[in-house]
């Protein structure tokens, strides 16, 4: 966050107003409100199912709206569609491409009707995705992932103000899942856009959003920054793994630390539940304790998203499936 | 608007970056050339008026000639020798042998123009003794005359002779008289025009002179017809003749006289070799002259325009279903772009890429039928006349004509077939549908009209045939052209709806 833009009141550049979808009679989307800022990656949270990419297809007018509003950079999708979609680029569902078409003579498709004249442009956002050496390869020879590189750089190839990203970490690699965050993080920091994506990979939202909406079952539940999430429901407890040569025996030799903080994990691990205020000091005489009485210390570590995955599950009341990246 | 060309534009792009549109290509220029093959094979070969079929026939009459005087004919030798019609014969048979010996073409001047039958008449005399000494001079002076190949001095001769004989038959009409004797004299020696080079020109100036002499007589009978006191044939009772009717009828025939001069000075001057008319069923006023097959095989290739439709079904079966079977129709509707204007792009990009499609097969058709039957029939055209006024018209042109025909089934059979496109967003759907329906339509049609199921009439297929329907001779009897443009208006506006609500209106 210290990377981001600083502005005293920040601009709304996606407004939803008490939008509301059914599938014949089914209600799929429940009186949605919210607003998402320039500047800031702001990301949907919810599992399968939940309505994510209903709400996007919505937002995109791939699917009208039985009730509430949409407007994009004040533009309402209803009275000015192209106006408010001019501020728009997005991978909506897979990325999917004219194969028969390489990487280059696709996006130039969109760089026509977008507008966008200035070769130099298009090989920037190539560079920036990195399909410099594949770029004219026809796309039916891509990988998923290349195909989700050339998603990125046909969303981004006219620098909208709103930039949505459906599920974008699809297919890609951990080296593709970093560039892909380096580049949404730089597009919303450093160049000012509001970015969305969607996604029930949690750590992914963690190290990428600046901002969480949680869908559950066409709810959204709640909007919270990333800290607020985590500091909502977090304790003053810390939790650290012990690896050692006897968990057991060292579960033993720990009598100042409680009982019910002291769980053996399958693997044999240790895993002590320590109050934040005492927390180096127990470390320490944890170490100490564990190395006196002669048995190996291989390794000490905090145990960290078990924490946000603890937020979700509470959140969603434990439905759905989630992934924990 | 710049909008909408820059999506029709990435349309193109999409369709000419498919390998099937190569394919496509291919299969133009296979029918072009296929057609003109089937064409060629299936042609009727004329020889009748090659020089070697000709020739052939002179010696053949040769033959039945010399047969006459043959020792064992029925007719004793001394008649088969002496007699009148021996003389005759004998005179005929040497004359054409004289023709054979020196290979002299039918189209040789020498002989269309008379000059050697003139010679051997007063061979004729020569040996039947009458006069000797003046036609032995006679026959001498012609001989020279064809043996120098002096062709301007015989015109001139002739042209002569004609004034004289023509001023004494129509002794009022001077000015037509000598219009009709001197005008093939003066349009060979101006443009000189060697006789015997180009048979079809002989055959105008013919024509043409004819026509002026026809004109001359028509002076003539409307002289004597006004200024004469008439006089009915023997035996018929005068209260009986109109003599206006027969101004009338003098002044009618005078009218098609006139025609004919006018088509025959038209192609004269326009170096019209033949009047391709008659492929496309126009009675021509002089006959047309052999057309060359080239026109014939061009002309015929409008009816393979039934191909042109089964690609374009292709294509606009595929247009809008592909982008759903392949997902970038949530890409393409990610854009700053109203459904409808990218609906309205993608069909005028079917539209553009049918007639792109028709013109390339107009074309293929030209350079294969070129490539089969030759360049000496380009500059033919099709004459037409009325009140007495010729001109021409290109036969390229009624060609693309008959392909424009042709093309209102194309396009209503293509927006069929956008139109399930969209509405069903299957390709294969609605190019099964589309290549059924083209393919099958006529015949289901003539099969109602045979059963004399007459509701039939109000089916697309019945009122696709635009020239059929006006010339009347459509499948049912009595169809109208507004009937047929109201029906295909009719159908087209639901298809393009059809097409519309499919892809506007509907949730992806």
């Amino acid at each position: 966050m210290d990377t981001a833009v600083h502005i005293s009141k920040p601009d709304v550049v996606l407004n939803i107003e008490n939008l509301s979808k059914y599938f014949g009679k089914k209600q799929v989307l429940h009186d949605i409100s919210f607003q998402t800022y320039a500047g800031e990656v702001f990301g949907f949270l919810g599992p399968n199912g939940a309505g994510k990419t209903t709400l996007i297809k919505t937002v995109v007018g791939h699917l009208m709206a039985d009730g509430g509003s949409v407007s994009i950079c004040g533009k309402t999708l209803k009275k000015d569609f192209e106006g408010a979609m001019a501020c728009v680029g997005g991978i909506i569902e897979n990325p999917e491409f004219y194969k028969y078409m390489s990487g280059y003579d696709n996006l130039l498709q969109y760089a026509r009707i977008r507008g966008v004249n200035d070769p130099n442009r298009i090989r920037e956002v190539v560079h920036r995705v990195g399909l410099d050496l594949r770029i004219h390869d026809k796309v039916g020879r891509y990988s998923l992932g290349m195909r989700q590189r050339l998603g990125v750089a046909q969303a981004i190839l006219h620098r909208p103000k709103l930039l949505i990203l459906d599920e974008p970490t699809n297919g890609l690699d951990p080296a593709g899942i970093k560039d892909l965050r380096d580049i949404l993080k730089g597009i919303a920091h450093e160049e000012g856009a509001s970015v969305l994506v969607s996604s029930h990979l949690m750590s992914e939202m963690e190290l990428m959003c600046d901002r969480v909406g949680v869908i559950v079952g066409g709810d959204l539940i709640d909007v919270k920054s990333v800290e607020e999430l985590v500091s909502a429901t977090a304790t003053d407890k810390s939790d650290y793994i012990f690896v050692t040569g006897d968990g057991a025996a060292v579960a033993m030799l720990l009598d100042f630390i409680p009982d019910e903080s002291k769980t053996l994990t399958e693997d044999g691990d240790l895993e002590i539940v320590i109050p934040k205020r005492e927390e180096k000091e127990l470390l320490s005489r944890i170490n100490r304790a564990v190395i006196q009485a002669g048995i190996d210390l291989y390794s000490v570590s905090p145990k960290e998203n078990k924490r946000l995955e603890d937020v979700f599950i509470e959140l969603t009341g434990g439905e759905g499936d989630v992934q924990i990246g | 608007m710049g909008k909408m060309f820059k999506l029709i534009k990435n349309e193109i792009i999409k369709l000419l970056k498919r390998k099937s549109l190569l394919v496509m290509l291919l299969v133009i220029a296979f029918v072009a050339v296929g057609a003109a093959v089937l064409f060629n094979y299936n042609r009727e070969i004329d020889e009748t008026s090659s020089d070697e079929y000709l020739v052939g026939k002179w010696k053949k009459e040769i033959e039945d000639l010399e047969r006459f005087f043959a020792p064992d004919h029925y007719l004793d030798n001394a008649y088969a020798d002496n007699s009148t019609r021996g003389k005759q014969y004998r005179n005929r048979s040497e004359m054409l042998q004289f023709l054979v010996d020196n290979h002299y073409s039918p189209y040789d001047w020498r002989y269309t123009s008379g000059l050697i039958q003139a010679m051997f008449d007063h061979k004729l005399q020569m040996d039947m003794n009458y006069n000797y000494e003046h036609h032995k001079s006679e026959y001498d002076r012609l001989k020279a005359l064809a043996d120098s190949d002096d062709w301007k001095t015989y015109y001139r001769e002739l042209a002569e002779n004609a004034e004289e004989n023509y001023l004494y038959l129509h002794p009022i009409a001077e000015a037509e008289v000598k219009d009709a004797a001197w005008f093939e004299y003066e349009y060979r020696t101006q443009n000189d025009f060697r006789p015997g080079e180009e048979p079809w020109r002989d055959q105008l100036i013919e024509s043409v002179v004819s026509s002026k002499i026809s004109l001359a007589y028509f002076a003539q009978e409307e002289y004597e017809r006004t200024h004469l006191e008439y006089t009915p044939p023997l035996g018929r009772d005068p209260a009986m003749e109109k003599p206006d009717l027969t101004l009338k009828q003098v002044a009618e025939n005078r009218k098609s006289v006139a025609d004919k001069l006018a088509v025959a000075t038209y192609r004269l001057e326009h170096n019209v070799k033949t009047d391709v008319g008659s492929v496309f069923g126009e009675v021509p006023v002089l006959s047309g002259g052999k057309v060359s097959p080239f026109w014939e095989c061009f002309a015929t290739s409008s009816e393979f325009i039934l191909a042109i439709g089964v690609l374009v079904i292709i294509v606009a079966g595929q247009i809008v279903a592909s982008e759903f079977s392949s997902g970038t129709i949530k890409f393409l509707l990610v854009n700053p772009v109203k459904r409808w204007k990218i609906v309205i792009a993608k069909y005028v990009t079917v539209i553009l890429l049918s007639v792109v499609f028709t013109l390339l097969l107009y074309i293929a058709s030209a350079l294969a039928s070129l490539a089969f039957f030759g360049a000496d029939a380009l500059g033919d055209v099709i004459v037409r006349v009325e009140n007495g006024v010729a001109w021409g018209i290109s036969p390229y042109l009624a060609i693309l004509g008959n392909y424009g025909w042709a093309f209102v089934e194309v396009l209503v059979i293509a927006t069929m077939a956008f139109a399930i496109s969209s509405l069903l967003r299957s390709t294969a759907i609605s190019i099964g549908v589309g290549l059924f329906v083209y393919l099958s339509g006529t015949a289901i049609v003539e099969v109602l009209a045979t059963f004399g199921i007459d509701f039939g009439r109000y089916l697309l297929f019945a009122n696709m045939d635009l020239p059929a329907i006006v010339k009347n001779v459509a499948v049912f009897p009595n169809q109208t052209l507004p009937e047929a443009i109201i029906l295909l208006t009719g159908h087209m506006v639901v298809f393009l709806l059809t097409a519309w609500d499919g892809f506007v209106r509907r949730e992806i």
